[in-house]
C-alpha cells in the first residue's frame, strides 16, 4: 500500500465521520426543537379546551335549564291532550239520537248510559206490542246500532208494554265531531 | 482526533435517542390526546350551542301560543287539591239549573305506573229537568277541562223521551264523570 492510498483512504472516513457528526447534531436539535414546539401546541391546545369549557358553562345557564324544563313539560302535556282529545267521547249525541229515533207512542222512564261499553239500557213503555216492534225495528235500521237485545217485556192492564231493551251503538256516536 | 469525534457522534445519536424516547414522544402523544379532546369539546360546545339556540326558538314559539298552552294547562291541570273541580262542577250544575244532591269523589289513579297523568272520577247525584241536564252535559263537553260522562242512569215515575215531551218535569240523575290531571 502506498502513501497516496492511505492518505485517500484516511481522508474519504474523516468525511464520512464529519457526514455522521453533522446528521447526528441535527438530529438532536431537530428533536430539541421538537419538544418545544410540542411544549408550545400543547399549551395553546390547553388553553383551548379551557376557553370551550368556560364557553359551555355559559351556555347551559339556569334560565336555559328552566325554559328547557318547561319545554319539556309542555312537550309530554301537549302529547298527553292529543291523545285525550283523540279518545274524547261525548254522551250528549247519544240523547240527540235517541230523541230522534223514539217513536211518539213510546216513552223511555230509566235510561242507563255507559260510555265505556257504548251501550244504553232503556227502560220505558209503549202503547202496545206493535208499537214495541217499530220501535226496535227503527233502531235496528239505524247506521250507528250495532245490536239490540230485549231484557223483558211485560203486558200490562192497560194494555200498554212495559220493556226494558239494551242497545249496543257504535262507538264512532260517542265521538265529539261525529 | 477521529476516535474522539465517533464517540461524540454516538454520544449525540444515543442522547438524541434517548430525548426522543424520554420526552419528544410523550409529549406528542399528549399533543395528540389534547387534539383529539379539543376536537370533541369543539363538537361538545356546537351541539350544545345548536340545542340551546333550538330551546330558545322552541320556548318563543310557546310564549307566541300561550293562549293555546292555557287550555292545555285547563285541560290537564296541575291539581294538588279537588276543589277547584268540585267548584267548577257545582258552577256548572247550577248555570244548567240543577240541584247538585250529592258530589263523591271515586278515584284518583294513575293510568299506568310509568304515566303520571291520573285519571279523576266522581259521582255526581243531581236533581233537575231534562233540558237542565242535557245543557249541562252541552256546557261539559264545551269546557276546556276535557271531562267525559262516563256513566248516566237516571229514572222516575214520569216519562223522559218520547211521546209527549215532558223535558220540564223534575228528575234524579246520577252521573259518573271522569277528568284528567297531573
Amino acid at each position: 500500500m502506498d502513501l497516496n492510498s492511505i492518505s485517500k483512504f484516511t481522508k474519504e472516513k474523516s468525511l464520512f465521520s464529519d457526514i455522521v457528526f453533522y446528521v447526528a447534531i441535527s438530529l438532536l436539535v431537530s428533536s430539541i426543537l421538537c419538544y418545544f414546539i410540542f411544549l408550545i401546541k400543547i399549551s395553546s391546545q390547553k388553553e383551548r379546551v379551557k376557553v370551550l369549557e368556560d364557553s359551555m358553562l355559559q351556555i347551559g345557564t339556569a334560565e336555559q335549564k328552566e325554559k328547557e324544563a318547561i319545554i319539556f313539560k309542555y312537550q309530554k302535556k301537549i302529547a298527553d291532550y292529543t291523545k285525550f282529545l283523540n279518545n274524547h267521547k261525548s254522551t250528549s249525541n247519544v240523547f240527540a239520537f235517541l230523541e230522534s229515533q223514539t217513536l211518539p207512542e213510546v216513552w223511555f222512564s230509566r235510561i242507563n248510559l255507559s260510555e265505556r261499553e257504548n251501550k244504553i239500557i232503556l227502560t220505558g213503555e209503549s202503547g202496545n206490542m206493535d208499537i214495541l216492534s217499530r220501535q226496535i225495528s227503527t233502531f235496528e235500521k239505524n247506521e250507528f246500532v250495532k245490536k239490540i237485545s230485549i231484557l223483558n217485556s211485560s203486558v200490562w192492564d192497560s194494555g200498554k208494554i212495559k220493556f226494558s231493551i239494551t242497545v249496543d251503538l257504535d262507538p264512532i256516536l260517542f265521538v265529539s265531531n261525529y | 482526533m477521529a476516535i474522539s469525534r465517533f464517540l461524540i457522534t454516538i454520544l449525540i445519536l444515543f442522547t438524541t435517542v434517548a430525548l426522543i424516547w424520554f420526552f419528544v414522544f410523550p409529549k406528542y402523544v399528549e399533543f395528540k390526546n389534547l387534539q383529539t379532546e379539543v376536537a370533541l369539546k369543539e363538537a361538545e360546545y356546537n351541539a350544545k350551542y345548536a340545542y340551546y339556540a333550538e330551546i330558545l326558538n322552541i320556548s318563543n314559539e310557546l310564549e307566541r301560543r300561550k293562549e293555546s298552552l292555557n287550555k292545555i294547562d285547563t285541560a290537564l291541570p296541575d291539581i294538588t287539591s279537588l276543589a277547584p273541580l268540585v267548584y267548577f262542577l257545582q258552577k256548572k250544575t247550577s248555570e244548567s239549573g240543577l240541584i247538585v244532591k250529592d258530589l263523591f269523589f271515586t278515584k284518583a289513579s294513575a293510568i299506568s305506573a310509568k304515566d303520571a297523568v291520573k285519571e279523576v272520577s266522581f259521582s255526581l247525584n243531581i236533581n233537575g229537568n231534562y233540558s237542565a241536564l242535557k245543557n249541562f252535559l252541552f256546557s261539559l263537553e264545551k269546557s276546556a277541562s276535557l271531562f267525559e260522562v262516563i256513566n248516566i242512569s237516571f229514572g222516575s215515575s214520569p216519562n223522559l223521551i218520547g211521546g209527549a215531551n215532558k223535558s220540564m218535569q223534575n228528575h234524579s240523575f246520577l252521573l259518573e264523570i271522569k277528568t284528567h290531571s297531573y
